[in-house]
């Protein structure tokens, strides 16, 4: 009973708060199915780490480390696969893909932008664009603060190169 | 470009964009199912299976132990084996709940990385042994179950044996070391490239710093210099 009531906090609380889930997804995979395998990943990994979620920090807070640790580790899975794939596969993907840039345009060169730096720098450029501060950034990361900001300035003239 | 732009294009950007990317209730359930076929289940998997090899082997050791009570030179090659076996069977224990642990546990990415590594590197490459040495266990625990000759045992070819011995360890060895490289070590690799590219920031950052320090001492140099100039003038005049 217990359980089920705690089950469906969770859900409550990934639904309110799904966006995170996405936008993860969008700066780490590739496709449509990339970014539901990550999806999954990251709520199931959400899951088991809320049975030692004791609320030290905030949810949102906790969601970020968990799915951008999540992000990070798995994401080899882009990156080692063969690129062989029938580009007749992702056709719907595509036409989708270019659908939703010609409609958001600024904000799906942001993502293509983000999508081309290394995969620490995106986990630093999100949490810098969601306003989080260098020393929350640090505690994400593993990094020193000062670390932080050297990495900050040179991640944002890249984009800004890859913006202009 | 501002800064702020880059924030603003994103919070804009985004309230757009995600109104479209919902998932429903029922989808989020049935992501909570983990997904099979995964690096981590395969190794805890292997885990498993060796694991369930060395309570075999702690089992026939026992029966073993009881036939060959009245030798001591068997109680003394079995005793050793069977606190062996359960030493290993207690590492396998300590190395799934290390595995199930880190996923769980709310670290930084850092230290989650360098956890993981520790696994593939360290306790994995350890775990391969163990488990070449516990099937080696369980096979001379059967075969001293079933040549048991009323409390003796006998090796007619000693060094044949252990040759045989030998070349089934690095057999077993080898076999999990391919069966499991393309797996661990495409993980391993990627999780290195993770840790090396915190480490070179950090050696940016020190260059940084350096730069930094040799531009601060040429300044006070030039300070102290002034300084010792200014105080000769003054004391000449």
């Amino acid at each position: 009973m217990v359980d089920i009531a705690r089950k469906n906090r969770f859900l409550e609380l990934i639904e309110q708060n799904q966006d995170i889930v996405h936008k993860i997804c969008g700066i780490y995979a590739r496709n449509m199915d990339d970014r539901k395998d990550l999806s999954q990943e990251i709520v199931y990994q959400l899951w088991k780490s809320y049975q030692s979620f004791r609320g030290d920090s905030k949810f949102t807070t906790w969601m970020y480390k968990v799915a951008l640790n999540t992000a990070l580790l798995n994401s080899r899975r882009n990156r080692c696969r063969v690129r062989t794939e029938n580009l007749k596969d992702h056709h719907g993907d595509i036409l989708v893909e270019v659908a939703v840039q010609e409609k958001h345009g600024r904000i799906s060169r942001l993502y293509e932008a983000i999508n081309q730096l290394r995969a620490l720098d995106r986990a630093i450029i999100l949490l810098y664009l969601e306003q989080f501060n260098y020393g929350e950034i640090s505690g994400f990361i593993g990094i020193s603060e000062s670390n932080v900001s050297v990495r900050l300035v040179r991640i944002k003239k890249k984009l800004k190169e890859l913006l202009a | 470009m501002e800064n702020g732009d880059l924030i603003r294009i994103w919070n804009e950007g985004n309230q757009e964009i995600l109104k479209n990317r919902r998932f429903e209730r029922s989808e989020l359930e049935a992501f909570l199912k983990p997904k099979v076929g995964k690096a981590t289940l395969r190794l805890n998997l292997n885990i498993l299976v060796y694991m369930a090899v060395q309570l075999a082997a702690m089992i026939l050791i026992g029966f073993d132990l009881y036939g060959y009570r009245s030798n001591t030179v068997m109680l003394t090659v079995l005793i050793p084996m069977f606190i062996l076996c359960s030493s290993c069977f207690g590492y396998g224990v300590f190395l799934l709940s290390y595995i199930w642990q880190i996923n769980r546990v709310q670290v930084d990415l850092m230290t989650a990385i360098n956890r993981k590594l520790k696994v593939y590197r360290r306790h994995y490459e350890a775990w391969m042994w163990i488990g070449a040495f516990s099937c080696l266990f369980l096979t001379f625990a059967l075969n001293t179950l079933i040549d048991n000759d009323q409390g003796t045992y006998r090796i007619n070819h000693p060094v044949f044996f252990a040759v045989i011995c030998l070349l089934v360890l690095f057999f077993i060895y080898g076999a999990q070391k391919i069966a499991q490289f393309f797996a661990i070590s495409q993980i391993r690799i990627y999780l290195e490239d993770l840790q090396n590219e915190v480490l070179e920031g950090s050696h940016q950052l020190q260059e940084v710093r350096r730069k930094y320090r040799i531009v601060f001492m040429i300044f006070a140099l030039i300070l102290i210099i002034l300084f010792i100039l200014g105080v000769i003038k003054a004391v000449s005049t």
